[in-house]
């Protein structure tokens, strides 16, 4: 009986231990930038889903193409149709894991570089991809960010000849989140 | 007995941590909230090809637009079948914000100033929100600033005035949209008793996306002319192009006028009699 109730105990913890590792946000944040010398395009999303597992470094973020806001007008439609094809691939998605968690102290305030490792998709292409992100821990909040840049032929991005000029071969990436505990 | 326990406990543990791993993809679904997803270049312009579209210039887009109406290829080799003949039509489109557009224009025949206001009402839409078509509504006023040889038409300026009014529904299947105008124009003077002041007219307009570049246009407004049968409905097919910020067609037609008011109520050419011309529309957004 003693026996049974240690285990029941124990095996309620873990779950209880797993909940309070599960962190995500509905509001993270996506930026991207194509700079060439003719024109600047970038784009803004504020709708990223993202969870991270504080336990076994897990992160995994997901949005959706359409949701980019644009500083050039017309560029939103170019974009979507031309560029991203976003009505045949709705979604991007990175999954991966934070490689060096034992460098990261969740429990004191501070900046923390994280070496993260895992899969990115975007235009129905799927590469490996190694980045390094800063997590900050502050007053017990997790946010984490990345800055990295992407080789759009590698997801099979194709731009038009007569625009080659004005399209960024390797286009700039940001993303931001706040984390919070997930219930 | 108690290393079985250990197993137990182990084995547990591991199950919670495998689910939990595969389960960050469904939670990942699960929290991505579903948006609108409001349709987007249901035509490549803001004209389908002589009549406006529902698109418009987002808010603080800039348009700058040149269409050419060439003369009839009837017109034979002396008027280099009819190239030697145009009317221009140069329009700046601005978007106030992403539901107002205003424009101003010019065209050379009867030296014709434009202005006109697009309100977007509604926007096709899937997702969150459903709703199957995009409305806008056009608002238009046109003056002739021609000199009249009537000196007494010349002084009133009232008698130039042209107004039009349009009703744009469209929608976007795939590659396929198709657009209805039902449209009003009013005209404050007409050439003759016979013609009228108000022309009740209805636009039909689609466009067949071939590649992201590329498609096809054609458009037709039925109206109710007068009685005087040298009016004709106008018919406009075209082939379009974009490329980076622009969007050039070149089409064919029967009509020279290309502003509204004129075209629907002043299409003096047919194309049962061959009276067909070449044109071209480019835009250029900024």
């Amino acid at each position: 009986m003693k026996k049974i109730t240690i285990l029941v105990l124990l095996l309620s913890s873990t779950i209880f231990c797993f909940s309070q590792n599960l962190f995500f946000t509905k509001t993270g944040h996506a930026y991207f930038m194509s700079h060439t010398d003719a024109i600047d395009i970038d784009g803004n999303n504020n709708q990223v889903t993202s969870f991270f597992n504080k336990e076994n470094g897990e992160v995994v973020f997901q949005l959706l193409i359409k949701s980019f806001k644009f500083t050039l007008a017309t560029a939103e439609e170019h974009f979507n149709e031309t560029y991203m094809e976003s009505d045949k691939f709705p979604k991007a998605k990175f999954k991966g894991n934070v490689m060096n968690m034992n460098e990261i102290d969740f429990n004191t305030d501070g900046s923390y570089k994280a070496k993260v490792k895992g899969r990115l998709t975007i235009h129905g292409a799927t590469n490996e991809i190694e980045q390094e992100g800063i997590v900050t821990i502050k007053d017990g909040e997790i946010s984490a960010s990345s800055k990295f840049k992407v080789n759009i032929a590698d997801y099979k991005i194709k731009v038009p000849k007569m625009v080659k000029e004005r399209v960024a071969q390797t286009v700039d990436i940001e993303v931001d989140f706040n984390y919070e505990l997930y219930k | 007995m108690k290393l079985k326990f250990i197993a137990t406990i182990l084995f547990f543990i591991t199950l919670i941590f495998s689910a939990s791993a595969q389960d960050l993809d469904a939670l990942l679904d699960e929290e991505t909230d579903e948006i609108t997803d409001y349709s987007i270049a249901t035509f490549l312009n803001s004209r389908i090809i002589n009549g406006h579209s529902v698109e418009q210039m987002p808010k603080n887009g800039l348009d700058f637009r040149i269409a050419h109406r060439f003369g009839t290829f009837n017109e034979g080799g002396k008027e280099f079948y009819g190239l030697d003949e145009s009317n221009s039509y140069f329009v700046l489109d601005y978007g106030i914000t992403d539901r107002i557009m205003v424009g101003v224009g010019r065209a050379t025949l009867n030296k014709l100033a434009t202005g006109y206001l697009k309100f977007k009402i509604f926007r096709q839409s899937s997702g969150a929100v459903n709703f199957p078509m995009s409305i806008s509504f056009l608002t238009s006023a046109s003056a002739t600033t021609k000199t009249y040889s009537d000196e007494v038409r010349n002084d009133d300026f009232i008698s130039r005035l042209d107004y039009t009014y349009q009703l744009l529904l469209a929608r976007k299947m795939n590659k396929v949209s198709v657009q209805l105008s039902p449209t009003f124009v009013h005209r404050n003077l007409v050439d003759t008793k016979e013609d009228l002041n108000n022309i009740a007219a209805l636009g039909i307009g689609g466009r067949y996306k071939i590649t992201s570049k590329w498609a096809v246009n054609a458009e037709y407004f039925y109206v109710n002319h007068s009685s005087l049968d040298k009016y004709y409905n106008p018919l406009s097919f075209a082939v379009s192009y974009q490329v980076s910020h622009h969007v050039f067609q070149i089409l064919l037609t029967n009509s020279m006028p290309i502003t509204a008011n004129s075209f629907i109520g002043n299409t003096t050419h047919s194309w049962t009699n061959g009276d067909l011309r070449l044109g071209f529309n480019i835009s250029t957004v900024f």
